[in-house]
Order: structure tokens, then C-alpha cells, then sequence
């Protein structure tokens, strides 16, 4: 039987994530004709993160890897800003829309987009309507508070040492504001005739999120620790969650009194540039100073005994925004990807939103309705309801890495989903691919030979259908594998890297070791699993000889080859590698690769003869295969070696003569004098003598 | 040695008269009789007109001796010699460029170039009459001067009718703009863009050169006068000390009440109790026009710089190069074309021009206390010459050669943006700042800055300027520092004491206190201390003419201060006017969008702590402390 590989898809070539299921969906086998090998393999989306690699408009993925109809959304483009660090829904129904860098506040009535006030600071943090319908805008940098009309933008607040407000919340009579800000961290109680004072002085160096809970406490999180605050009353706060991370950029009270809170961790941001001693006389040009790498984020909840519970975190993207829906769920805009997810009591989660943007900035859900504004470029998002012909999932890009034939996509749904596919030749679809099949709405046979392929599908005939574990079986063209390189070298042996140091003088001797190291290099394109032998043979001999057992398969790239029995000379290696463990025999691929010679000794080298005449001390050493390398001699059994010289001066060859004056090691007396030889493979010898 | 064929004006009607020889004074209001280079033939003799002393044109005999054809772009030169016993002394004369030359009895062009130095004939060359007219009946582009006889460009009808400046063209363009971004504003290099334009395409060796046009300088000191020679020389523009004459507002009741054919003109670029005008010799005036000196000023184009009727006095007579020496006589007329054959004074208008007032205050018992000089507006010249009448000032009334303490204190009108106050400030060793040094002054840049800025056309109103000096050496030095806490709890106070040290008395000590805030705990912090005026602010880039005069003013903190500071963790942006000082990472993030180059800029968060001194400091010191933690 025929194994079907299973592939993690974001990886095709991590064979280490491979694993056998052959109990999966089964497609037909492409028989072909030529070179098309018979290794099956699948992709398979069955994740959230292999679901949601691709695009996702209209459509909401669940951490199980279910695609269902999500939140369809409109676009409308907010002029004369970058980013959208606020918003909030009037009492009419309207939209107000808090920017930066221009301190503009905009009005969508549905898609249109009209000024609504200017404030003039560098950004309008937040929005909040009051009880009476004021409407009051948070700025940076200058520590006010403005009261808006149409048109209009008057100051109305300027909180004393507070360059910043980050957030206003409504006090508990609807009337009053509290503003938290920074750099000095503190809370103001705002009342509605303007007049400021501190609430809460926090140690921190901003407060930048506040809610209020029904009961009347106020909650606030900093930045700095990621401290949030209980605040029961005027000066009166508790630490009421530490969270993780430096920064609680948004809260959100339920109505079951649950806190949630959403909390990031960053790394420090690249540097900026070094102002020249020109800073604010000359023009900015293109900025090209380097942008930050997102953070990472957490959701965590606090139930009303104030148990806290992580739900949810990534560490791709911090959260910017958090908003309730009307039944107490979560939903959550990143900072980075422009995605809005929600999460259930299971945590389980799942993107409901993923815009073209960058970050969501604001974010509003009720009733399955609401907004996501977004940042980096700014747009109003209105929720414009779930599913619809809009709502389309679109798989990322599947690369088969070689050509080849695709099978019948096939899926697991629930309701009818329409379901497209289209291959082509190039990473990213251009005119080459070919169009979108007709829509089908059962396994149906791809039927193309291409690299590449993706599948969508439509949630537009039933919103409440879902889509799961989309697989497309492939098979793609047999390729040689070929051996690019090997190396055979005594285990315990010099290196074949080159020497780039002389070695020290008078250096250890070598270690001997029987064991010879074969490793090889693959160049492997279509990934079959391959087969190695490994053989070799004697230099001047013509007989390869099999270095495995003749039952053993071999697939590892490398072999511990023990040469213990084999008799001294200079070997060759050879390699061959072999997909026939994917491919039947008449298509299967083969190549072999000799290595340098390596040298086999097993013997050790012989003293032919040896002589002690006063303290004069002559010897011959000879081995068979390898140079001599090193003499040494130690007395009366100590294992003070001390190195002699041969009469050549060079150790360099296999047949080494000593003629030396041993005084100096060898004193007056009786003595037992042992001398040992070594050959370059470690073998050793040794003999004694007797010095009177 | 490099040769020069220098331009040359007019020849003393004096001697002439003391000839014999009597001419009319011409005035002409019709079109006058030309011959054309094509007429003009070897060995023909005529005559010519220039002052050699006082007002009134004389004649000089001159006989020609060749032409050249194609001397420059579609333009001829005639040569002459000018057989004339003053001129057989000084051969070409500087300030005579723009004289008359007539042959056969009608007008054949200017006296303009000549050959080299140290000429030893009276030889020179002459810019044919035609393109001389064709550029005096040259039309001046709409809306340059939009109120017949005023001054060019009231910013608000100038910025409603969409015209160009009239002294700087088109912002960013013309010979004497700036080619630099705003901020970066540098007379020097400014004057060396302009010499370089100028030179252009010309052979700096070749023989033949534009007669240098004297610079006639009046109430300047010598150090100024070296100033305006590095500035101006390369232009061929060069300074003499001279008289101011009726530039200083007064008229001579004698002068002549307007320009005449070889009479003198002089383009006052400023004048008062300094004054400095570059003097040439009228060709020919036709109804309120004239054209003169028969090669550029500075080939400004359309431009707008005062003119006056001048008066020579003498003129030298020197071997390497001999100049006229004289003065304003009557303020009269605007130069309205500066062009490669001519200059053209409209006698109807009235080139913008900006007082600056200085008053001195601290040096007692000075001659005078209060100077007044008007200066042209012009991109190029108006800053060096707010620099060189400064030092001239300064030179001519508390030039002491002991230590002194200076504040100047400017403030600068711009038309539309109110009035910036700038304060150039300095303790010196051995004498008051030089010419040279003030042109690096911020009020010297500033108007540099403000006539070259690329946003939008306006003017100077006025500058007045107060110097103060003391003269002492008001000067701590900053002998060193003692960290008092060297581990300091985060949220505390960490206190350095710093030592300093006068020129003459005892030393003392100060402690300055910096709180360390919560989010450095466990680092170390590096403290430095520096002088106030060293510590430039975190200001927005400018977006507009009104931004970088709101930025020049706030180019540092107290002056006589010391500051201890140290790096926060956090970053902050800066744009359109708003500084956002250490924000947090989620605000730094969105304000610096991907989507976009045209952002805030982020800048590095410093905490600092300033303390006012009575005197300026010099030196910087560093020191580490730790923050610990608070686990109590």
C-alpha cells in the first residue's frame, strides 16, 4: 500500500512535522505516463493558522480551523489622517472618528465621511458623549480636553502637568468626564463646568485606558508595568491585576461585572535617528527612520469574584482595541494584520476580521453590528452583516515546490459553500494562473499540472454554513535526487576541513579509532524519501564491496563505517542515493558520489630495531600504511613522555630512524627504558630497554 | 597672473573741459542714433562719455582698434583704445563701466571690459548699444511691480496675483537663491553658489573679463570691509572705502535731479551711517529707463535693488587696477534687469528695502549709540550685510581689545508673521565678535532664512537690534561634578553637584536634582550636565515659513543655564508644531504609520532639569548612577 503524505503546508519541506495518514481523505491517483512519481501527497488546511494564511474577507476562522460566514465589512476611506486612535457611536446612530497626525475628528453617516471638528493637537485619543449629548474629545499633546459641535472644536479642559490624555470615560452621573493621562500617570475628575482635579496618582508614567463599572468604580491601566487599577474613590485605588506585559491599552466592563482587559508586551523600539544640531529648523523629508516590530498581546478576563483568566494572546501582534457585543463576548483588533478576534468561554478563537490595514484602531460590535476603524491607512468599516456574496475565504498560495498534478479538492462543510480553485506558475497569481473554476460544491477533480495552486470559497447561499479540512492531494514530477557531496574520515582522524592554523608543535598523538565518518549532502527537489547505499572498495582495486548489510535501508545521511576487519590501505567511498521508496521500479532515480580516498589502518607501527649504548639511543620505526608521527620515551614506568626527534629531523614518512642522546631524560643509574612509536591513525607501539 | 579686461565708466568731464572740449549733457526721451557692429570699422574714431570727478559726464577720444565677434552669446565686442592724458595714467578705471561710446556720432555701445591687471594701454572692450537697449525695453513680468512706482510685491496682492518675488524670483530659483534646505542657511556657502553660478561656464583664464564693479563702502570698519570682500570679491564686486554721500537720506540740493548719458549710477544695496553701493556709468537713458555698465551686476535678472545718481571724487590711478572712488548723490530709481549686456534703472521705482535699528547699550561714553542703516532687500546680499553693518557697529563703537560679555538681541519683523525676537549672546576673550562671526549670527540667518525660504514671498519689515556689553569675562567654567547619589531609589530625586569656576574669583558649587522616574528601575542612567545654550529643544520640523521663524527662536533652552538631563526609555514624535514627549509604545507605534513617509518624526525622550545662572557656562560633565528598585 501506498502511503499518503500529510503536510503541514506552511513547511512542505520540514519532512521533520511529517506524518503518516493514511486514513485521510483519499483522491484518485493521476496515473501517469512518464515521469510522474507516485508519492502522493495532500495538502491539508485544517488550522486556524493554515485557514487564515490566505485571505479572509467576510469570512471568520476558529481556532479548530472552521471557516464560517464572518462580519462583511464596508470601506470608508478617512482623508487627511494615518491613523485612528478613536471611536465612538452617537446617540444618532452616527459615527465620530478620533485621528492623528492632524487632530481631526470625522462623522460617517453610513460610508460618508465629513469633518466634524478640529482640534488642532496631534491626535484625538478618545470620544465620549455625555449624558446631556456634549460630546468631548481627548487630545495629545497638550493635556486638553475639547467639547465638540459640528464644525467647532473649543478647549474644554487643560489638565495641569498632563501632556497627554489617553482615554476619557463618563463619571458615574453622565456628566462629569475622568481622563487618564501622562507622562505623570494620574487620573483627573473632570466636571462638567471644566474645572479639573486628580482622582488617582498612580506611580506610573501613564494611565492610558479607563472603565467604569456599573457599581461606580473606575478602572484604569497603565503603561510602564501593566498595572490595572481598581479606583473606588478619590485616591483610593487598589492594584487590581498585574498584568503581563508593560502596557493595559484597553479595559471593558460586562454586564456580568467581568473585567476584561487586554494587555501587550513590547520589545524596545529600534532607535531614532539622531537629530542633528539642525532638529526643528529643516524640513522633515521622507522619514526613513526604522518602524517598530508589533508586540505581543494578551486578553485576559476577570470574573466578578476578580479571578483573572488568560483567553487569548498572540505573539505576532499586540491588540489595540477591545469592544463587548451585547452578549458579553469579546472582540479584539490587533495591532498588527488588521484582524479583529473574538473568543469564546472554551477559548476558542476566532478571527471574525481580517482588513487590508494594519491595526485596528477602534473597534465597535453590537447586535452584529458596529465598526472596525482601522490605521495604517484609515478606514471606517461599518459591520455590515455576516455572509453575503462578499463573504469569501481564499486559501494562501499552496506550493507544490515542483510541477505537479493536483487532485480533487475535497473538504468538510456543513451547508452548501462554493468552492473554486486555480493553479499557476508564479509564488504570487498574476494573469499567467489560470481563472477560478466554475464554483462546485463537492469533491471535484483539479485536473492541472502547476506548481502553484489556491482554493476559495463562498459563503453567499447560506451564511450559516461552515468549512473545514480542505485538502488537494498532488503528485509531483519524479526528480533525480543527487549526491552533492561526501566525506569519509577517520572518526578519532584529522579533519578534511582546511587547516587554517598551524597546528602546535609537538602536539598530542593522534587517537585511534576503527570508526570511519561517512557523511553526504543531498540535493532532494521533490522531496521523496530516499534510500542510501553505501559502498566501497580498496584503492587499485575495481570490486565496489556493500559497507551495509544486505538487508539494511538506510536513510540517513550519514554512517558510522567500522573498519576494524578490514585490512590497512586507502579507501574510496561511494554514495548512491534512490527514491525507489516512493516511486515504482521502473521510475525510479538514482546517483552515487565517491568520496577522497581515506586511509584504513588498523596496525600498529613495528621497532625494528632498538639499541642503547651509553646514553645514546638508536631506533627504527616502520608501518605499513601510515607516517610515522611521534617517538617518545618515559623511564622506570612514570608517564613522563618526553618527545625525540627522528635523525631526519621531519616525521613524514611511514620508515622513521631515532639517533639521539637520551642524558638529559635517561639520568646516571639503572633505569627501564620504554620507548612507543605512533603511526598518523593513533595506532601505537611501544618497547623497553634497560640503560645502566 | 590672471589677466582681467575690467569694465570701465565714464571719462571726467573736468579734464576735457580743461581741453577745451564741451559736450551736451545727453538726456534722451527719443530713441537714439546706433551704428551697428557691422558698421563699425578699424580706425574709426569717436568719442566717449564718463565723470572723472564730481557729476557731470566728460568726454574722451577713442579710436577702435578691432571686434570680436561672437565675444559671448550672440554678442559682439568692440575694442578701443582711449587716448586721454588721465587715461593714458590709469588706463581701465573700475566704476567706468556703462560709459557711452560714440563713433561717427552715434551711440555704439558701453565701456565694459577690459584685459587683465596691470594693464600698460589704455585698452578696452565695449558692449555693442543694440542688445544693451533691447534689454532696457525688456519687459518686466506682470505683477513684478504690482503698484506703479512701489516697492515689488506687498505679499498680499503678490500672493493673489501668483507672482514672483521681485528681488528673488521664483522661490528656489534665480542666480543669488540659496540652494539649501530652510534651517540650514549659511551666508558663506551662500556667497560661494553664487560665485560659482556666476562663473559658470567660464574659462577662469581667460583674457578678457567684465570690468569689476567698485563696491563704494561708507561707515564700514576693516573688518567688515574683509567680509564684504570674501562675500562679494568672487562676484566682481569690489570694496573701496568711500563716502556715503547723499545715500544717507539727506540729497544734495546740487545733485542732479536725474540720471544723464555718462553720468554716474550707483546700485545702493545699503545706506544710512553704513553704506555700501556698487557704482558704474550710465549708457543711455531713454524716458525713466537707463541702461549701464554694458555687463551684469550679478546677472540677477529681474531684480529690484535702490539705485542712486553718483558722484565720483577721483580716480585712483593704481598698476594692478584703477577705480573710481565716489558716493550716492541722489537717491533715484530701482534696478530693475541685472543682465549679461547691461543693468537697467527704472527711475520710477522703488526697490524694497528694511531698516535696521541698533541701539548700544553697557559701553558708555560712545560717540553714538543709535545707527540706522535701510538695506536692500535681496536673497543673497541682505544678510551679509545685516553681518557687516553689525560689525561695523560694533567695530566703530565697543571694539576694545578686553573681555566682554555681549547679548544682542534682534527682533526681526516679517510681513504676515509679526515680529521674532532672536538672541545671538557670547563671552569673548580679547574683543567684541568680528564681521565674520556675526554672519553666523542668528539674526544674520534668519534673514537669510526668510528671503530664502521655499514656502512663500514676504518681506522684512525691520530689524531692530539692542546690543548689550559688559565687559567682563561672565563665564563659569564647569570644573567637574560629584554624584551624591550614586544609587538612588526609582521615583527619586538623584542630586549631582557640579563645580564651577570663574575667570577671577572663588569657585563655587551647585546641586541639581533630577527625578528618575519608575520605569528605569534596575538601569544604570548616564547624567550629563551641559550648558543651557547647548541643549537644542525637540521642535517639529518646520512645514512652513511661520514654523522655522517660531523654530529659530526656541534653537535652545535658557541661555545662561545648566542642565542636567538624562535619556528616558521612551521615544516621542514630533510634527506640524506638536512636540509628544515619552509616549507610550501603542501611541509610538500607530503615529509612525507604514503606509506613509509623511509622518511624525520620532526623536529620543530626554528628562532634564534646567537651572538658571547668572552667567553663561562652558564645559560638560557626565556621570552614571543606578536605579534601584523599590521592593520595600
Amino acid at each position: 500500500m501506498l502511503a499518503i503524505l500529510r503536510i503541514d503546508s506552511s513547511n512542505l519541506l520540514s519532512f521533520a512535522r511529517t506524518t503518516l495518514a493514511a486514513g485521510l481523505v483519499l483522491a484518485p491517483l493521476f496515473v501517469t505516463g512518464d515521469a510522474g512519481a507516485v508519492g502522493t501527497r495532500t495538502f491539508v488546511l485544517d488550522t486556524l493558522d493554515k485557514m487564515s494564511g490566505g485571505d479572509l474577507k467576510g469570512v471568520s476562522v476558529s481556532s479548530d480551523g472552521t471557516v464560517r460566514a464572518g462580519f462583511t465589512l464596508g470601506s470608508a476611506p478617512i482623508p487627511d489622517a494615518t491613523t485612528v486612535f478613536a471611536a465612538t457611536t452617537l446617540t444618532d446612530g452616527s459615527t465620530l472618528i478620533g485621528t492623528s497626525p492632524n487632530g481631526k475628528v470625522y462623522k460617517a453617516v453610513g460610508d460618508t465621511i465629513t469633518l466634524f471638528g478640529d482640534t488642532g493637537a496631534l491626535a484625538v485619543t478618545s470620544i465620549v458623549q455625555a449624558k446631556n449629548g456634549t460630546i468631548y474629545a481627548a487630545t495629545i499633546p497638550d493635556g486638553k480636553i475639547f467639547k465638540l459641535s459640528q464644525g467647532k472644536a473649543d478647549v474644554f479642559a487643560t489638565l495641569p502637568d498632563a501632556s497627554h490624555v489617553w482615554a476619557l470615560t463618563r463619571d458615574k452621573n453622565g456628566t462629569g468626564l475622568f481622563a487618564a493621562t501622562g507622562p505623570e500617570g494620574k487620573v483627573f475628575h473632570v466636571e462638567a463646568n471644566g474645572s479639573s482635579s486628580v482622582y488617582f496618582r498612580s506611580t506610573e508614567p501613564h494611565l492610558v485606558s479607563l472603565a467604569l463599572a456599573d457599581n461606580g468604580d473606575l478602572y484604569a491601566g497603565s503603561s510602564g508595568k501593566g498595572q490595572l487599577y481598581k479606583i473606588t474613590g478619590p485616591g483610593r485605588a487598589t492594584v487590581f491585576g498585574d498584568m503581563p506585559g508593560e502596557e493595559v491599552k484597553a479595559i471593558a466592563v460586562g454586564k456580568d461585572n467581568a473585567v476584561w482587559v487586554i494587555s501587550n508586551e513590547y520589545g524596545e523600539p529600534p532607535e531614532p535617528p539622531k537629530r542633528s544640531a539642525a532638529a526643528g529648523r529643516v524640513p522633515a523629508g521622507p522619514s526613513a527612520a526604522p518602524k517598530g516590530k508589533p508586540g505581543k498581546g494578551q486578553l485576559h478576563r476577570f470574573d466578578a469574584q476578580g479571578r483573572m483568566e488568560r483567553m487569548m494572546k498572540h505573539d505576532d501582534t499586540h491588540y489595540m482595541a477591545l469592544s463587548l457585543d451585547d452578549k458579553g463576548a469579546p472582540y479584539v483588533g490587533t495591532g498588527a494584520g488588521g484582524r479583529v478576534y473574538t473568543v469564546d468561554d472554551a477559548h476558542a478563537v476566532t478571527i471574525v476580521a481580517d482588513t487590508d490595514e494594519r491595526q485596528v484602531g477602534a473597534l465597535h460590535v453590537s447586535g452584529g453590528k458596529g465598526f472596525v476603524a482601522t490605521s495604517d491607512p484609515p478606514v471606517l468599516r461599518r459591520i455590515l452583516g455576516r455572509g453575503g456574496p462578499d463573504a469569501v475565504w481564499t486559501s494562501k498560495v499552496l506550493d507544490a515546490t515542483l510541477r505537479a498534478r493536483f487532485g480533487t479538492v475535497s473538504w468538510r462543510s456543513s451547508g452548501p459553500v462554493e468552492v473554486s480553485f486555480r493553479t499557476g506558475g508564479t509564488g504570487v497569481p498574476d494573469a499567467t494562473w489560470s481563472g477560478w473554476s466554475n464554483p462546485i460544491t463537492g469533491p471535484a477533480p483539479i485536473n492541472a499540472t502547476a506548481r502553484y495552486v489556491q482554493v476559495r470559497a463562498r459563503f453567499s447561499r447560506d451564511p450559516n454554513a461552515t468549512l473545514a479540512e480542505v485538502t488537494v492531494p498532488f503528485v509531483t514530477d519524479n526528480v533525480r535526487p543527487v549526491i552533492t557531496e561526501v566525506n569519509a574520515t577517520a572518526k578519532a582522524g584529522p579533519t578534511k576541513e582546511p587547516v587554517k592554523e598551524v597546528p602546535a608543535s609537538g602536539a598530542e598523538p593522534p587517537k585511534r579509532d576503527s570508526v570511519v565518518k561517512v557523511t553526504w549532502k543531498v540535493d532532494n527537489p521533490d522531496s521523496d524519501p530516499l534510500r542510501y547505499r553505501i559502498a566501497f572498495k580498496r584503492e587499485g582495486q575495481a570490486q565496489w564491496r556493500d559497507a551495509l548489510k544486505a538487508d539494511e535501508v538506510h536513510t540517513k545521511t550519514e554512517l558510522d563505517w567500522e573498519t576494524s576487519a578490514l585490512p590497512e590501505g586507502k579507501y574510496r567511498v561511494r554514495v548512491e542515493a534512490s527514491d525507489e521508496a516512493a516511486n515504482p521500479p521502473d521510475q525510479v532515480l538514482k546517483h552515487a558520489l565517491e568520496s577522497d580516498t581515506v586511509v584504513v589502518d588498523n596496525t600498529p607501527p613495528r621497532i625494528e630495531t632498538l639499541t642503547l649504548a651509553g646514553r645514546r639511543l638508536r631506533a627504527r620505526v616502520v608501518d605499513g600504511t601510515s607516517p610515522i608521527v611521534r617517538f617518545e620515551i618515559a623511564i622506570d614506568g612514570r608517564t613522563d613522555w618526553r618527545p625525540l626527534a627522528p635523525a631526519d629531523g621531519v616525521f613524514d614518512t611511514s620508515d622513521e630512524s631515532v639517533d639521539a642522546d637520551v642524558s638529559v631524560v635517561v639520568p646516571p643509574g639503572s633505569h627501564i627504558v620504554v620507548v612507543r612509536a605512533f603511526d598518523a591513525a593513533g595506532n601505537a607501539v611501544s618497547r623497553d630497554i634497560e640503560a645502566k | 597672473m590672471r589677466k582681467e579686461f575690467l569694465s570701465i565708466a565714464a571719462v571726467s568731464v573736468g579734464l576735457f573741459a580743461g581741453l577745451g572740449l564741451t559736450i551736451p549733457l545727453a538726456r534722451g526721451d527719443a530713441k537714439p542714433r546706433t551704428i551697428s557692429v557691422d558698421e563699425i570699422k578699424d580706425g574709426m574714431k569717436g568719442y566717449g562719455l564718463t565723470v572723472f570727478k564730481g557729476t557731470e559726464p566728460e568726454r574722451f577720444d577713442v579710436e577702435v582698434v578691432g571686434v570680436l565677434r561672437n565675444f559671448r552669446p550672440s554678442q559682439e565686442l568692440i575694442l578701443i583704445k582711449t587716448p586721454h592724458p588721465r587715461l593714458n595714467v590709469t588706463k581701465n578705471v573700475r566704476g567706468m563701466s556703462g560709459s557711452p561710446i560714440y563713433l561717427d556720432g552715434r551711440l555704439a555701445g558701453a565701456y565694459a571690459y577690459s584685459w587683465s591687471s596691470f594693464q600698460v594701454e589704455p585698452v578696452a572692450g565695449v558692449t555693442p548699444i543694440a542688445p544693451m537697449l533691447a534689454e532696457m525695453r525688456r519687459p518686466i513680468p506682470p505683477g513684478f511691480w504690482p503698484l506703479e512706482g512701489g516697492a515689488p510685491l506687498p505679499a498680499s496682492s503678490a500672493k493673489a496675483a501668483g507672482t514672483k518675488h521681485a528681488s528673488n524670483g521664483a522661490p528656489g530659483n534665480g542666480t543669488t537663491a540659496f540652494d539649501g534646505a530652510p534651517g540650514t542657511y549659511d551666508v558663506e556657502s551662500h556667497a560661494t553658489q553664487v560665485a560659482t553660478r556666476l562663473s559658470a561656464g567660464l574659462d577662469p583664464s581667460r583674457p578678457v573679463v567684465p570690468t569689476a564693479t567698485p563696491l563704494m563702502l561708507a561707515g564700514m570698519s576693516d573688518r567688515s570691509i574683509a567680509l564684504v570682500r570674501k562675500l562679494f570679491a568672487p562676484m566682481g564686486l569690489e570694496p573701496v572705502q568711500a563716502g556715503s554721500g547723499g545715500g544717507s537720506g539727506t540729497d544734495d540740493p546740487n545733485a542732479p535731479k536725474r540720471y544723464v548719458d555718462g553720468g554716474g549710477v550707483g546700485v545702493q544695496m545699503a545706506r544710512g551711517d553704513v553704506s555700501f553701493m556698487g557704482l558704474g556709468t550710465v549708457t543711455h537713458v531713454e524716458g525713466t529707463k537707463l541702461c549701464g555698465f554694458g555687463h551684469p551686476m550679478m546677472e540677477a535678472g529681474v531684480t529690484a535693488l535702490p539705485t542712486a545718481i553718483g558722484r565720483v571724487h577721483w580716480i585712483f590711478a593704481s598698476d594692478q587696477h584703477s577705480s573710481k572712488i565716489g558716493e550716492a548723490a541722489r537717491p533715484l530709481g530701482a534696478l530693475v534687469q541685472d543682465r549679461q549686456s547691461a543693468i537697467v534703472v527704472d527711475e520710477t521705482k522703488s526697490a524694497p528695502v528694511f531698516p535696521l535699528n541698533v541701539e548700544i547699550r553697557g559701553a558708555d561714553g560712545i560717540p553714538k549709540k543709535n545707527w540706522n542703516v535701510e538695506i536692500a532687500e535681496e536673497r543673497f546680499m541682505s544678510s551679509g550685510l545685516v553681518a557687516s553693518v553689525l560689525g561695523s557697529i560694533i567695530d566703530a563703537s565697543v571694539s576694545e581689545r578686553r573681555d566682554v560679555t555681549w547679548k544682542l538681541k534682534s527682533k526681526v519683523s516679517v510681513r504676515g508673521h509679526g515680529t521674532i525676537e532672536l538672541e545671538d549672546f557670547g563671552v569673548a576673550t580679547g574683543g567684541m565678535p568680528d564681521a565674520g562671526e556675526l554672519a553666523h549670527s542668528k539674526v544674520a540667518r534668519a534673514v537669510g532664512e526668510v528671503l530664502n525660504n521655499p514656502w512663500e514671498l514676504t518681506r522684512l519689515e525691520k530689524i531692530e537690534t539692542t546690543l548689550f556689553v559688559d565687559y567682563t569675562r561672565d563665564l563659569w567654567k564647569l570644573r567637574g561634578l560629584d554624584v551624591l547619589d550614586p544609587v538612588v531609589d526609582a521615583g527619586q530625586v538623584a542630586r549631582v553637584r557640579v563645580h564651577l569656576v570663574p575667570y577671577a574669583g572663588p569657585a563655587t558649587t551647585k546641586i541639581l536634582e533630577v527625578r528618575m522616574p519608575n520605569e528605569l528601575a534596575g538601569k544604570d542612567v548616564d547624567l550629563e550636565v551641559v550648558p543651557g545654550y547647548q541643549v537644542v529643544p525637540d521642535l517639529a520640523a518646520p512645514q512652513n515659513l511661520a514654523d522655522l521663524l517660531a523654530n529659530s527662536a526656541r534653537q535652545s533652552v535658557t541661555p545662561r543655564s545648566l542642565v542636567l538631563q538624562f535619556r528616558a526609555r521612551s521615544q516621542g514624535v514630533a510634527y506640524k508644531g506638536h512636540v509628544a514627549d515619552r509616549l507610550p509604545a501603542f501611541a509610538l507605534d500607530a503615529l509612525r504609520p507604514s503606509s506613509t513617509d509623511v509622518a511624525p518624526d520620532a526623536f529620543p525622550s530626554y528628562v532634564r532639569t534646567i537651572v538658571p545662572l547668572d552667567r553663561y557656562v562652558e564645559g560638560s560633565d557626565r556621570a552614571k548612577i543606578k536605579v534601584r528598585p523599590i521592593v520595600r
